[in-house]
């Protein structure tokens, strides 16, 4: 089920009224079948594939806290990575190696080609993998108790919210607030349906939007575009990422707190960051504070965390390998490509770059210091979007070639709309950041001003998503 | 729990309030909406019979009476069934055309769509070749819709007819056509449900709200709404104007230029007869072309009319100012603009004379 539809809101809105309703043990039960159902509505056949999953893994965790032996834990650790990382091997990155392999085979002169496989990538399976991973890594660490109640585990992974496109959150998250049963509060549904109609209005009134810009944009041949033509490129597709991706989330947190359930927030206005680990404090938290848990850290031998707050920029280590290595890997979990492989180096690199010039720039003043950050730091993340979206490696390469040539900014090769888009929603950046840290807190004290100001808004955010809202694309993220 | 309510009952009014405005008039015809105040669109018919229609969704009311009768083809833009203060009994060039033409045993046919581009003049002939005994076709190039690209819905759906697919396949840019059109074709509605139970699910749900709540009916109407809003807004705060200068796409305007290239190569290489014309533009005012793209455009159509021996004729300077008008400004409010695409009835009358006389002399 995709949340931009009529389906979801009309299910969201049964299940929402039945939770309330039910007692504690059997809301867990409605949890877990709407959550399948949520899933099998895109394709039933997958369904098992998420709860061998699931299963593996709870399995897994109850031997793990029976076992003493550390061959034994290593070994039943290992039985989880293989069921899950064999899972996303199969699924996601069969099709890339074996074609890889066929480049290879061509470069030696054999005639070998792959065979044609017919292999459908089950939504979310990058996200419930990393989900169940972190789970058994937490038990094996000794982070946490298993779960011994497989109605209670189950929701845990297959939570509908959160199940498709994140955010990745960790039990330690969830199955303490499915336990305690949440108590009712008119608040919560009120916060939870604001956050699902804000989470709409980005995505169907937004990112929707602009994705025909960016389609056109990223489908014209490399040599019509301008140097000033792929920067603008650039910023709309960060734009539109931004707005597709942190709807998910909104839309996931949403529907958590209308039953109840607090989820950590996933994005914190990432364009207004000053320097790469700032930026990814601020993008997709979960994400990368799932990839400096269960991989970086492990990989430079740092201490690990228990949550999913914090993102990448809590790592303060110097291990240059480890950095580059968790970034390819980073890369390819955004999918089976080279060109998402380049992404994930080019922020490595980003990282190193700044890591070895915070001592240069440790003279200047803090404030001075985030300006100036924060004016290197937007540019280059949002080039860093052109391999993310780029159909091939030397799109990517003759695309980063194009702003690095002078005669390439005198003309301009898109629509004139294109750009004033694009300037107005950088505009528009700065604006919310400004209205929600500056605007609301104030509006907040005033009772009268913010009972008039939040029906004001979200009245408009209301009619906008009522005439916008169709399912004509999929969120971005379904397809890692 | 008060609050909630009533903070919750005011959101409902205000977003019924939003809509209520944004939700255009229900009088104006979609086709005169994209036209503006002061000019109309007109669609005529002979002796009962369609001889004008815009594409493949409308095309059964003017093949059908066609029959096995040799076709002249006339593909253009709102130019052919626009007209600039039109006033009862008048009509435009596309009747004048067919009823001059049938008497020398010729069946003429109009297909004009808003902004049409030259690649979707190359499907839309692809998609009528198999249905119609085109023997001449007649192509209004208009310098403008070099700037447009991609194809419209309607097209897109005549690229799942086989053959205009393989027609499609013979050259560089057919298939960049259809790789697009597949592209945009990912994007509609539903699209993303492609075979899943939800497509089922979400098109019922979809119906029964259109069914039950008129509203939901109305929503694709006020996005339209919205966005000539958001258009004329974008005009007047940069003060764009119907005579303000337009600035070439250099890939869409390869990109046009290609598919004209491959329109004359089929037409070549089929034995279809072919004159292409560049369209009547008013000239009592400057024009909002850079005149030395403008040169070149009409220099390379020339060049490649001639290489694929159609027939060439430049009507820019045909219809004289008094046969130009005014339509409501772009960027809204009482104004007007100077309509530099759509003349009058006298100014169609002569394109109808002009276009008669080029047909003729391809014989």
């Amino acid at each position: 089920m995709i949340f931009n539809s009529v389906t979801f809101l009309v299910f969201l809105a049964l299940v929402t009224v039945l939770y309330w309703t039910l007692p504690r043990r059997p809301r867990l039960w409605l949890l877990l079948i709407a959550s399948l159902t949520f899933y099998g509505f895109w394709r039933v056949e997958f369904v098992p594939v998420m709860l061998l999953s699931a299963a593996t893994d709870f399995l897994v965790a109850l031997r793990l806290a029976r076992t003493r032996d550390p061959r034994g834990r290593k070994l039943l650790l290992a039985t989880s990575l293989v069921v899950n990382l064999g899972l996303l091997a199969y699924f996601k990155y069969l099709l890339f190696f074996a074609d890889n392999l066929g480049v290879m085979a061509s470069w030696v002169g054999s005639g070998w080609r792959p065979p044609a496989f017919d292999i459908v990538l089950p939504l979310g399976i990058s996200f419930y993998t990393f989900q169940t991973i972190s789970y058994t890594v937490d038990v094996y660490r000794g982070h946490r108790e298993p779960v011994r109640d497989p109605v209670l585990y189950g929701v845990f992974v297959t939570f509908f919210p959160q199940l498709v496109a994140g955010p990745v959150l960790r039990a330690s998250e969830v199955v303490p607030q499915l336990v305690r049963r949440p108590a009712f509060d008119l608040d919560d549904l009120a916060v939870g349906a604001r956050r699902v109609l804000v989470g709409l209005f980005l995505k169907v009134v937004l990112a929707d939007q602009i994705a025909p810009l960016v389609d056109t944009g990223f489908a014209t041949r490399v040599d019509y575009l301008s140097a000033l033509d792929v920067w603008t490129l650039a910023f709309l597709f960060g734009f539109q990422i931004y707005f597709d991706f942190s709807a998910y989330s909104h839309i996931a947190i949403g529907c958590a707190r209308l039953m109840g359930l607090r989820f950590p927030e996933n994005f914190d206005f990432p364009y207004l960051a000053h320097s790469p680990k700032d930026f990814w404090r601020r993008w997709h938290i979960s994400l990368s504070s799932w990839i400096r848990d269960y991989l970086y850290l492990p990989l430079t031998g740092a201490r690990v965390g228990t949550d999913s707050t914090g993102g990448l920029g809590m790592v303060s280590t110097r291990r240059t390998r480890a950095l580059f290595l968790t970034w390819a890997v980073m890369g390819l979990w955004h999918g089976a490509n080279w060109t998402f492989v380049v992404w994930g180096l080019y922020h490595a690199l980003w990282i190193y770059a700044h890591r070895q010039l915070r001592p240069v720039l440790a003279p200047i003043d803090a404030r001075r210091r985030r300006k100036l950050g924060h004016a290197i730091s937007l540019p280059i993340a949002m080039l860093g979007w052109i391999p993310f979206r780029a159909g091939s490696v030397a799109d990517t390469l003759a695309m980063f070639t194009r702003v690095l040539e002078p005669r390439a900014y005198l003309r301009l090769g898109l629509h004139e709309n294109t750009y004033l888009i694009t300037a107005l929603l950088l505009l528009g950046c700065y604006a919310a950041f400004f209205v929600w840290y500056r605007v609301v807190p104030r509006l907040r004290v005033r009772p009268r001003a913010w009972a008039l100001a939040v029906p004001l808004a979200m009245g408009v955010v209301t009619a906008l998503d009522f005439i916008h809202l169709r399912p004509i694309a999929q969120f971005i993220y379904f397809q890692f | 729990m008060r609050r909630v309510l009533l903070s919750s009952l005011a959101t409902l009014a205000v977003a019924c309030g939003v809509f209520a405005l944004l939700r255009p008039p229900p009088k104006v015809r979609f086709a005169d909406l994209a036209l503006g105040p002061g000019t109309s669109s007109l669609r005529a018919s002979v002796q009962g019979d369609r001889v004008h229609c815009a594409g493949p969704r409308d095309a059964g009311l003017c093949l059908e009476p066609a029959g096995e009768r040799p076709v002249v083809l006339w593909l253009g833009n709102s130019q052919l069934h626009g007209v600039n203060q039109l006033r009862p009994g008048q009509e435009n060039a596309a009747p004048q055309v067919h009823r001059a033409l049938r008497g020398d045993g010729l069946y003429p046919l109009t297909f004009s769509q808003a902004n049409a581009n030259l690649q979707e003049h190359l499907v839309l002939l692809e998609w009528l070749r198999p249905r119609a005994r085109i023997d001449t076709l007649v192509l209004a190039l208009c310098f403008d819709d070099l700037r447009e690209t991609g194809l419209r819905p309607g097209l897109r759906a005549a690229l799942e007819d086989p053959e205009v697919a393989a027609a499609l396949a013979d050259s560089t840019v057919g298939l960049a056509i259809a790789e697009d059109a597949s592209a945009e074709e990912g994007q509609a509605e539903l699209a993303g449900l492609d075979q899943t139970v939800q497509q089922r699910v979400e098109a019922a749900a979809s119906d029964w709200l259109g069914d039950h709540f008129p509203p939901w009916g109305m929503r694709r109407r006020t996005r339209s709404g919205l966005l000539t809003r958001l258009y004329r807004l974008r005009n007047r705060v940069f003060g764009v104007e119907a005579s303000s200068m337009r600035r070439m796409i250099p890939s869409r305007r390869a990109r046009n230029m290609a598919a004209l290239e491959q329109i004359l190569r089929r037409a070549r290489d089929t034995g279809l007869r072919v004159t292409a014309y560049v369209v009547p533009i008013r000239h009592d005012l400057p024009l909002p072309y850079a005149a030395g793209e403008y040169a070149r455009f009409k220099e390379e159509v020339r060049a490649l009319t001639g290489r694929y021996g159609a027939e060439f004729a430049n009507l820019e300077t045909l219809v004289p100012a008094q046969a130009w008008g005014q339509k409501a400004a772009i960027r809204g409010g009482d104004g007007f603009d100077a309509d530099f695409m759509h003349f009058q009835a006298a100014g169609h009358a002569l394109l109808a004379k002009a276009i008669i006389t080029a047909v003729r002399g391809t014989r």
